[in-house]
């Protein structure tokens, strides 16, 4: 039999399942204003410029409340994926707990049934054997 | 007399296993009354079905209360899926040809898309470090570890009573960590009888080789565990001390994992190796086996099985050439000679040590006919089959 801890009890240093992956959403979860550049020889400069004052002027008031509310969301949203996969390695874990249980429940059925087996041909044997002697076996 | 439910694959099924029970059930059948249950009862060679019950697996579950008990032959490949769904339920007496299952596990899950039920495998074999490994897997980041975790964890649990063929089986059981066996297990020699061949010098005329051929054979399933690239590597170098050496190689080719073609071809005289496809009749096989002077039985890795092609070749009084390693270690050493696992030099010199040595590979095929007569005997493994069910029933919890 498999002597092992519990799979809900978790080791030392155990993280959870795709713990790199929820933490690379982390990492990636915020996004920044990006300034702009241009590769323009000589006039590059004044390209980027001009670019950067046209959109304070016109976009930026407009695009930073949605930048900060889609990092809001993003960190909401990994937040919640962190939790669910917390959740769903702690479900496994049981679920193994869970199968283990029943896997020795299984073999302790099939103990008793074959136990069973065994005692009726027992039975039907000695049965039989009171019958050939003409004894009612109900009245032994 | 014990009323058995024996399930297992069966002839014309080709695996080695349905073979095995071919030669075990006519002595165990004078033993017990057996009734036997297979995937598909009407698909069973006629003798067999002559000579037994035989019922569809699935009808087990209704049919339990009829049988003393249930010994299931499991293997690790796809014929043996119905017999396994059915022992998760009604486990008893399992017989273990070989001790990784992690190749079945995986094409009865990962193959059909279905990773929840190898996680939940890899759970229950590891815990939490299993959930984590299966996970990479299904993300592909590592491969299975088909023959690091065996996955055989859950059977053995199951079981009221475990057969395996060697030691080294056992041995590597009771290595597992955290595995406390408590189910009783014993250790009973693979039967192999005598076969009647189709006779060794008609078979050599087949192949138009001369009559005094020196001849090396690989027979059996061409699979890459069983290094047939690095078997002919060693024949070639070989080659360039005897004029008179032939390598013959029969069997059916898992064309995934070997390009059969391309072996002969690249070889350094290629009319001296001879491919001859999957053999129908075990006498035809038999008969190739006698027709070669020597045959290579390389496995690597092994999945910790007993080769049936390694005993009928020394049933038939043939040395082998094996890998020191599994089960193939357990063999006397007056029947084979053991190289070390992957090592071509080694490999060539033993077969240069046969080769120069008549006497030597006679003195060995007569020694090796011997130890397959007196320990391989069917008749003394349905005994020993008979005594352990016995003993299982006998120590049921009262």
């Amino acid at each position: 039999m498999l002597q092992q801890a519990p799979a809900t009890r978790r080791s030392g240093g155990e993280k959870p399942l795709n713990e790199e992956l929820i933490a690379e959403l982390e990492a990636r979860q915020k996004i920044r204003e990006q300034p702009f550049r241009s590769d323009v020889p000589i006039i590059g400069r004044f390209i980027a410029w001009f670019r950067a004052t046209w959109n304070s002027v016109s976009a930026r008031w407009y695009v930073l409340p949605l930048l900060r509310q889609q990092n809001a969301f993003n960190a909401l949203l990994v937040s919640y994926l962190r939790e669910a996969e917390m959740q769903l390695d702690d479900m496994d874990r049981r679920l193994v707990d869970l199968d283990r249980d029943h896997t020795s429940l299984t073999r302790n059925v099939a103990e008793l049934t074959y136990q069973l087996i065994r005692m009726n041909r027992l039975l039907t044997a000695i049965e039989a054997q009171l019958q050939s002697q003409n004894t009612d076996p109900h009245e032994v | 007399m014990l009323r058995l439910a024996y399930f297992s694959p069966l002839p014309p099924q080709r695996t080695g296993i349905a073979d095995y029970s071919r030669e075990l059930l006519p002595h165990l059948a004078r033993q017990a009354e057996i009734t036997l249950f297979t995937d598909q009862p009407e698909g069973v060679a006629p003798p067999l079905r002559q000579e037994f019950v035989i019922k569809a697996t699935r009808e087990y579950p209704d049919l339990r209360w009829s049988y003393d008990i249930a010994v299931y032959q499991m293997g690790n490949s796809a014929y043996h899926e119905a017999m396994y769904q059915v022992m998760l339920r009604h486990p008893g007496i399992m017989v273990l040809h070989e001790y990784t299952l992690h190749h079945f596990i995986a094409s009865q899950t990962i193959e059909r898309g279905d990773f929840a039920g190898y996680i939940r495998e890899m759970g229950y074999a590891l815990g939490g470090r299993g959930l984590r490994r299966a996970r990479e897997v299904q993300h592909g980041l590592r491969p299975p570890p088909f023959f690091e975790v065996p996955l055989n964890n859950r059977l053995w649990d199951l079981s009221l009573g475990i057969i395996v063929h060697s030691g080294e089986v056992l041995k590597k059981t009771r290595r597992q960590d955290s595995y406390i066996l408590d189910v009783p297990v014993q250790v009973v020699p693979a039967p192999i009888g005598r076969y009647p061949s189709s006779g060794a010098s008609l078979m050599r005329k087949r192949l138009g080789w001369p009559e005094d051929a020196l001849i090396f054979a690989s027979v059996g399933l061409v699979t890459a565990a069983k290094r047939l690239d690095m078997a002919l590597r060693a024949f070639d170098r070989l080659q360039e001390s005897y004029s008179e050496v032939f390598y013959l190689i029969v069997g059916d080719v898992l064309h995934a994992e070997v390009e059969i073609r391309r072996l002969l071809e690249d070889r350094a005289d290629p009319r001296r190796v001879r491919y001859i496809d999957f053999v129908e009749s075990l006498e035809e096989f038999v008969g190739w086996i006698t027709a070669a002077d020597v045959i290579v039985n390389l496995r690597d890795p092994t999945a910790g099985e007993t080769s049936a092609t390694a005993l009928r070749a020394l049933a038939a009084g043939r040395p082998l050439i094996v890998f020191d390693h599994g089960w193939y270690a357990e063999l006397p050493d007056d029947v084979c000679v053991k190289v070390p696992v992957r090592d071509e030099e080694s490999l060539s010199e033993a077969m240069r040590q046969l080769a120069d040595n008549a006497a030597l590979r006679r003195q060995m095929g007569v020694r090796a006919a011997r130890y397959a007569r007196e320990i391989h005997d069917p008749a003394r493994t349905a005994q020993a089959y008979m005594a352990f069910i016995d003993q299982v029933l006998a120590g049921l919890k009262q």
